[in-house]
């Protein structure tokens, strides 16, 4: 399963990368904000986007929408270092499939996600 | 001898009781003319009467009062005569070589006559004026004070904003690696790969080791533990310690004050000597604190550029606040080429 990563920031990018390789993903793409988050995902067409809410350009939950309208869309789980509660309603408009809190992420929670139905 | 007259008796009775009751009165009383010619004065001397009560008689408002009144005081006559109506009118006249302010009720009296019953209102009216200064000022002080708490209140709720932001972009951040960094070691140990699991525990170290730091001096800026601990000597000796442009510090106390003065006069050193080394290219700074009775002082000289204004971000607009409100004073005196002075006064009870 190919993954994109898009975050702002490089120590969690490389961690998320290993943690997610160790598991099998492959990660094909990593993005620091949300316009060259958008740019990666129409490109390289992940099965599966990891993607921050608080990027230094967009937020996270507008990319979330427009790659939602990309030709291939991909699955994208979206990530913050804040809980879900911190967001408010906008977070269960947003088209993105899941949220996880950055400290629980894992290979193993990210493929049953992707396994999973969406919800 | 003749039996007294009743009536003769009576009026003298009734002109006994209208003396009376004049003299009760504390206005000064003209009867005038419609041309402005005194014909009746009461009293007969008074310190602000311009003329004595008796030397008026048959003279003319333009023999006795300024021109100008006079001409004033002549149309009012005018009015009076002819509308048959109250005339009121105040104004000044130098007695003395003192301004008094006179306030002039006139009512027509015969045909073309008038009386006018005059008051000394210098007393009310400086009174009234006093009192209006007194409401501008407290007015004012009331509109700084709100303005003051306004900005108190601005103060905490950045300083909150900026914990916050500090928290989750440095110390929550390092932790963040720290899980994600453990939890790839427990992968690769599963995985059999224990080289590399030590390799990324030893990187979970380094990371724990970094959120402990930022924590610690994210715990030394909301209030430093040698405050807490030591008090306000010490705390301004570690200070001047740690200061790059080397402090010269002198009178600290070997006792404890009232905590909330020790944190603002921490604060206010602090800022001082932080925006020497910004801004001021000084080679020296004193810090010189005194006690003085109930109140405690300090000053922070630097020998540098000068010019600073307290607006220009210097963070003392937000310590002058945390100043006054303990009822102390901070000023600042920065002459361009001349070095600063900040210096704080605080009651110390």
């Amino acid at each position: 399963m190919t993954v994109l990563i898009v975050d702002d920031h490089a120590e969690f990018r490389r961690l998320a990368r290993l943690l997610l390789e160790e598991h099998g993903f492959v990660v094909v793409g990593e993005a620091p904000d949300g316009a060259a988050g958008l740019r990666a995902a129409s490109d390289l067409e992940p099965d599966l986007v990891l993607l921050d809410v608080m990027l230094p350009d967009f937020d996270g939950l507008t990319v979330a929408d427009q790659m939602s309208e990309l030709a291939s869309p991909p699955m994208v789980v979206l990530i913050s270092s804040r809980r879900r509660g911190d967001f408010g309603p906008r977070l269960d408009r947003c088209s993105a499939q899941a949220f996880i809190h950055k400290g629980d992420l894992s290979g193993e929670l990210l493929a049953e996600l992707a396994s999973g139905s969406p919800s | 001898m003749s039996e007294p007259d009743p009536v003769l008796a009576e009026l003298r009775a009734r002109e006994q009781h209208y003396r009376t009751l004049l003299e009760a009165l504390p206005d000064l009383m003209f009867r005038g003319d419609r041309d402005g010619t005194y014909l009746e004065a009461w009293p007969e001397d008074r310190p602000d009467l311009v003329v004595r009560g008796k030397d008026l008689l048959g003279r003319k408002l333009h023999d006795v009062l300024p021109p100008d009144l006079a001409r004033r005081l002549l149309a009012l006559v005018a009015e009076v005569c002819d509308s048959r109506q109250i005339g009121i009118s105040e104004y000044d006249l130098q007695i003395a070589g003192e301004l008094q302010t006179f306030e002039v009720r006139m009512v027509s009296y015969g045909s073309d006559e008038v009386l006018a019953i005059v008051r000394n209102v210098t007393d009310h009216k400086r009174a009234e004026a006093e009192v209006r200064g007194l409401q501008d000022a407290l007015q004012e002080r009331l509109v700084e004070l709100q303005a003051s708490r306004a900005r108190i209140v601005e103060a905490a709720d950045a300083e909150r904003r900026r914990l916050e932001r500090d928290i989750h972009d440095g110390a929550q951040q390092r932790l963040l690696a720290t899980r994600m960094s453990l939890r790839l070691a427990a992968e690769r140990l599963r995985r059999g790969d224990v080289a590399g699991a030590a390799e990324v525990i030893a990187e979970a170290d380094r990371q724990l080791e970094g959120a402990v730091d930022e924590l610690r001096a994210l715990a030394h800026g909301i209030h430093p533990a040698v405050l807490t601990e030591e008090g306000i000597g010490a705390a301004l000796e570690m200070l001047a310690r740690r200061s790059p442009v080397p402090v010269d510090l002198t009178g600290v106390p070997d006792h404890r004050l009232p905590a909330p003065v020790e944190t603002a006069l921490y604060f206010v050193v602090s800022e001082a000597l932080s925006n020497v080394v910004k801004h001021a290219h000084a080679t020296t700074v004193t810090v010189t604190m005194q006690e003085r009775g109930t109140r405690v002082l300090v000053a922070i000289d630097d020998d540098g550029v000068g010019g600073a204004q307290e607006s220009n971000g210097s963070g003392l607009r937000g310590l002058r606040d945390r100043v006054e409100a303990l009822g102390g004073e901070l000023a600042m005196d920065s002459p361009p080429g001349a070095g600063t002075r900040v210096r704080v006064d605080i009651p110390c009870e």
